[in-house]
Order: C-alpha cells, then structure tokens, then sequence
C-alpha cells in the first residue's frame, strides 16, 4: 500500500509540515520551556536566572496553596455529583424510557453548553445579585426577607461559581453518556425484560457495566476540570473574597500578571499538569477491573 | 393503568422542571435586555417587558465596542477554523495512508496534546507574544487556536481516513491523476461529513474561547467577545438593560447556529466523548 505513494516524498512533507511545524511551536516547545522556566527566576525583561528549587519551595509554602487545593476538591466532587449523576440519569431517561419530546428536552438540556463562559458568567452574576438578582427577587416575590450576598461570601461564593459551570456543562456530558448507551444492543434490554427485569434492574446490570468505560472517561474529565478551573471563577470572582475562591490557574495567572514571576508562573503551571496527568493515571488505574467487553 | 406510570409521572415533572432551569435564565436575559433598570429591579423583574426598549441594542452598539469584539471574534473563528481544519485534514491523510513507526509516533504525540492543559503553554506563549512583536494583530491568537484544534481534528479525521478504501487513490492513479488532484478532487469529498462535524465543534470553541485570549490579547481593539464582554460589566454594572442587550448580541450566532443543526451539535460532542 505504501508503494502507492513511494514517489511523492515531497508531497508528504509539504503535507504534513504545517501541522507540525505550528504543533511544535505552540504546543511542545512551550511545554519544554515551562518545565524549564520553572527552575529560573525570570521578570521576563532581564535575563533568567536560576534558581534550582525555589519556585517550587515557594509554592508549597503558600498559604494560597491549600485553600486552591480544597477549592479544587469541592469544584471536582460538585462538577461529578452533578454532571455525571444527572447527566447519567437523563441520557438514560432519553434512551431507555418511553416519553414524549425526546428531542426537545435533550435540545434544551444542552442549550446552556453553546453558550460562552463569558456570557454565562456574566447572566448567573445578574442572576445572584445580592440586590436584583433572579434568585433574591424570587425569594421576596414569595414573600420571604431571605437574601443571600452568593458570590462575596467565601464558600458560597465557590459553591455558586461551580453550580454555574455545571449548570453550563451538564448538556456535554449527557450528549457523551447518550451516546454511548445508544451502543448498547437493544436485544439485552429485550431479553431482559422478558425474564421480567425492572428498569432499575436494567440499568445497574446492562446499562451501567457496558458504558463503563464511557463514565470513566467523564469522570476524569470532571474530576480534571476542577485542577485547572479558571474561567468562571476569574469572571465570577477573580478569587475573592481575599483568597477563598483561588484555584491553582488563579494563582497562575495573578504570578504572570500580578507578580511578573514567570519562573513561578511556570512552577505553578508544571504542578497542574503533573496533578492533572497524575489523577488521570490514578482513575485508570484503579478502574480498569470495571471493563467490559461486549 | 400499569405502575410504570408513577415514575413517569416523576420522570415527566423532572424533566419539565429541569428544562425551565435551562430556558428561563436565558429567556429572563433576553426579557431584561430590552427593559429599563427600574422594570428590571422593581416594577417587572420576571415577566418579559412592558415596553420593548430597543435603545438597549442601539447603546450597546453605538456606546461601545461591542461591535469591533464581534468582527475580531469572526476573523478569529473563521481564520483559526480555515487553517486548523485544512492542516489537519492533510497531515491525518498523509498518516492514515503512510503508516509507519514514525507516522504513527507523530499522530501519538499530536493526539496526546489533548490531555495537555492550556495552562501548561500559558507563560511562554505570552513571553513569545511580546518577544515577536505580536501583540498588535490577531494573528497572537488564531496561531495557538489552530494549534490547539489539532489533537481533536487528527483523533477525529484518523479513524473516518483509515475507513476509506484504498482503490479511490488507486484507480485515480490508473487514470493518470498526480497526489494532489486525487486528494483535492477524490478524497476531500468523502470526509466532508467529518468536516462539517469538526467546523461546528471547532467554531463554538474558538467562539467561546476566554482563557488565552484573556492572557495573549491587551489592546483594546483586538478583543474577541468572550474578553470583550468582561470590561463590560464594569463600564455597565448599573445599567442592565443594555449589558443584557450586548450578552444577547454575543450568543446570537451559536444560538442560531445550534438552533439549525442541533444535531450535527450533538454529533460533534459525542465524538469528542471517545477520547481513550
């Protein structure tokens, strides 16, 4: 088959150049370069110098650091609650069970998803607004005095930003779980339900096992996500109150704009990579006895 | 009446209730867009306006840039969808039907760009933005975007090249065509379903884009959208009305968009589910 385009050595190369040219010059020379930058101290004028550990010293020593931590963790387990329970429950609903409007409620689920983080961000801002917002305007059209200032407080702020994004992310993770249990052959569900199998039954020893490996990989992308947040919780937020809303992206970003440090910008950058891969392998692992073949 | 009924009494409920979460913040955005600040906070905060005030529109054009972030965020989308698809589309081809050690290293190391967060190439991306001299043209923006749509586009387009029979170039070779015309004229034309899953994915996600356009972009006059909108709420924090108006502008296109081709949408997302 090769012999095929034995001649057009040329062609080749012009054909996969400019992927790999950009490829490397945004992608692999940049990451090179952060690992790299991590153990210099660079303003990013004068000329780098280095500094063996000491970004890394002064990123565990941050007292932003356990606070960006325990964010993280709370962003993970909400963004997995939420996302994968409901999503799970939805996609099942739309595939298994007999109702009217599919389409429409599985349009109207993932509406929220085409949306910018800006534009969302910007609307859930209006929507808890401790003065006009949606939820306290309701709260005292019911006739309650109950009135919460969400996003200055310090764990409500968090909580409200990361409802927002689940708000936001749900439809994608339901589209993906929809998708995979349309896989599932129909003729398991026939036959179960012959030997009179409920619905419940159905989903926890047909469903469930054969998308395993589905879940999983949306479970490492909730779970990941709430390592690397940024975008809601700047808009939203910008980490405040003080520190109490900071992910580690958050401090990344205040280290190349706020401080000028891009040594530890860079140091900040590696540790959410290395956490990031480092949970993906830690799921994978411990998941893999859950694979099923059909 | 058989006891499923129950639960779908439940599952009816549910889902109507969880639909209303997902509509009515937006339909409230469009509501308060066309109203004054005293319906919004007093009179009328709920129901959709007394008296549609399209001056909210006009102000949010006139008054502010809103205007200059759309035509930046289209030639960023478009420029960042042209290149990145069209490199993608000839380096996947080359390695689908070349397949070697090194061929298949390369789309490996691509692929796995994927589980790279956009943080890990933050830093010295802006060093390279203001070391190049960059900072004046969008060009600081669409060159990461391609780039960064590649390991999507090459997991993608791999496994709908490697599907295609290899007698489409074979016998087009018999009838004399050199490599070119056989790709332009024989091979795109059999991925075009995958193109067009990928410039609806690739077009709401560089539409979208916040993160490295917030770090890479500071003038002004080259903001896309998504930054734009942020300085916005600033300059109009008292004044809702036309901040709704320029939120509505920004989402018009991917709502019209996701309105006509919901379900190439869906496709898009559900392909990008397949990541392992």
């Amino acid at each position: 088959m090769t012999t095929l385009f034995k001649k057009q050595k040329l062609a080749l190369v012009l054909f996969t150049a400019p992927l790999l040219i950009v490829f490397t010059a945004i992608i692999i020379v940049p990451l090179i370069q952060s690992a790299a930058m991590s153990f210099t101290n660079w303003d990013g004028v004068n000329t780098p110098t280095m500094a063996g550990l000491d970004n890394y010293k002064r990123l565990f020593a941050s007292p932003d650091l356990l606070i960006s931590m325990r964010n993280s963790v709370l962003y993970s387990v909400v963004l997995t609650v939420y996302q994968l329970g409901l999503g799970t429950f939805f996609a099942f609903v739309l595939v298994n069970v007999q109702i009217k409007c599919k389409r429409f409620f599985k349009d109207t689920f993932f509406l929220p998803m085409v949306l910018s983080v800006t534009v969302v961000s910007q609307l859930w801002i209006a929507i808890y607004h401790g003065d006009f917002g949606l939820i306290n305007q309701a709260a005292k059209a019911l006739g309650s005095d109950w009135r919460q200032y969400w996003l200055s407080e310090p764990v409500k702020g968090l909580i409200a930003v990361v409802l927002t994004e689940s708000w936001r992310g749900l439809g994608y993770h339901m589209l993906i779980i929809y998708a995979a249990m349309q896989n599932v052959p129909k003729m398991y569900y026939e036959a179960s339900t012959i030997d009179g199998a409920s619905t419940a039954q159905q989903f926890r020893h047909i469903t469930l096992p054969l998308i395993a490996q589905t879940l999983k990989v949306c479970f490492i992308m909730c779970i990941t996500f709430g390592f690397r947040a940024f975008e809601q919780i700047f808009i939203m937020t910008s980490g405040g109150p003080g520190n109490y809303t900071y992910t580690l992206s958050i401090m990344l970003y205040k280290a190349i704009f706020g401080l000028q440090k891009y040594g530890y910008a860079s140091a900040i950058a590696v540790v959410i990579v290395i956490l990031c891969v480092g949970i993906m392998q830690l799921i994978e692992r411990l998941l893999r006895r859950t694979e099923i073949e059909y | 009446m058989r006891k499923m009924t129950l639960g779908k009494v439940f599952v009816y409920l549910f889902f109507s209730l969880y639909a209303i979460v997902c509509i009515y913040p937006l339909v409230w955005m469009a509501f308060y867009s066309l109203k004054d600040n005293e319906e919004i906070f007093v009179t009328n905060p709920f129901g959709p306006p007394l008296v549609p005030r399209f001056e909210n529109y006009v102000r949010a054009v006139t008054e502010f840039d809103i205007a200059v972030f759309f035509r930046n965020s289209i030639v960023v989308s478009a420029a960042s969808i042209f290149f990145g698809v069209m490199f993608a589309l000839m380096f996947t081809y080359v390695v689908a039907r070349v397949r070697n050690r090194l061929t298949r290293g390369l789309r490996a190391l691509v692929v796995m760009g994927m589980f790279i967060p956009v943080q890990a190439v933050m830093t010295p991306l802006v060093v390279m933005v203001k070391n190049l001299k960059l900072t004046n043209t969008l060009w600081s923006l669409i060159v990461p975007y391609v780039a960064l749509s590649f390991p999507f586009a090459v997991m993608v387009l791999y496994g709908f090249y490697i599907n295609l029979p290899i007698e489409l170039e074979e016998s087009a070779y018999l009838e004399g065509a050199n490599f070119y015309q056989t790709y332009f004229k024989v091979i795109v034309p059999q991925v075009k379903p995958m193109i067009s899953v990928l410039l609806i994915y690739q077009f709401m996600s560089n539409w979208n884009e916040f993160s490295l356009a917030l770090v890479l972009i500071t003038k002004n006059a080259l903001k896309t959208l998504p930054l734009g909108l942020v300085a916005f709420s600033g300059q109009f924090s008292t004044d809702w009305g036309p901040m709704g108006a320029s939120l509505v502008i920004a989402s018009f296109p991917v709502i019209i968009l996701y309105l006509f081709f919901s379900n190439k949408v869906s496709d898009a997302m559900a392909f990008s589910g397949m990541k392992n």
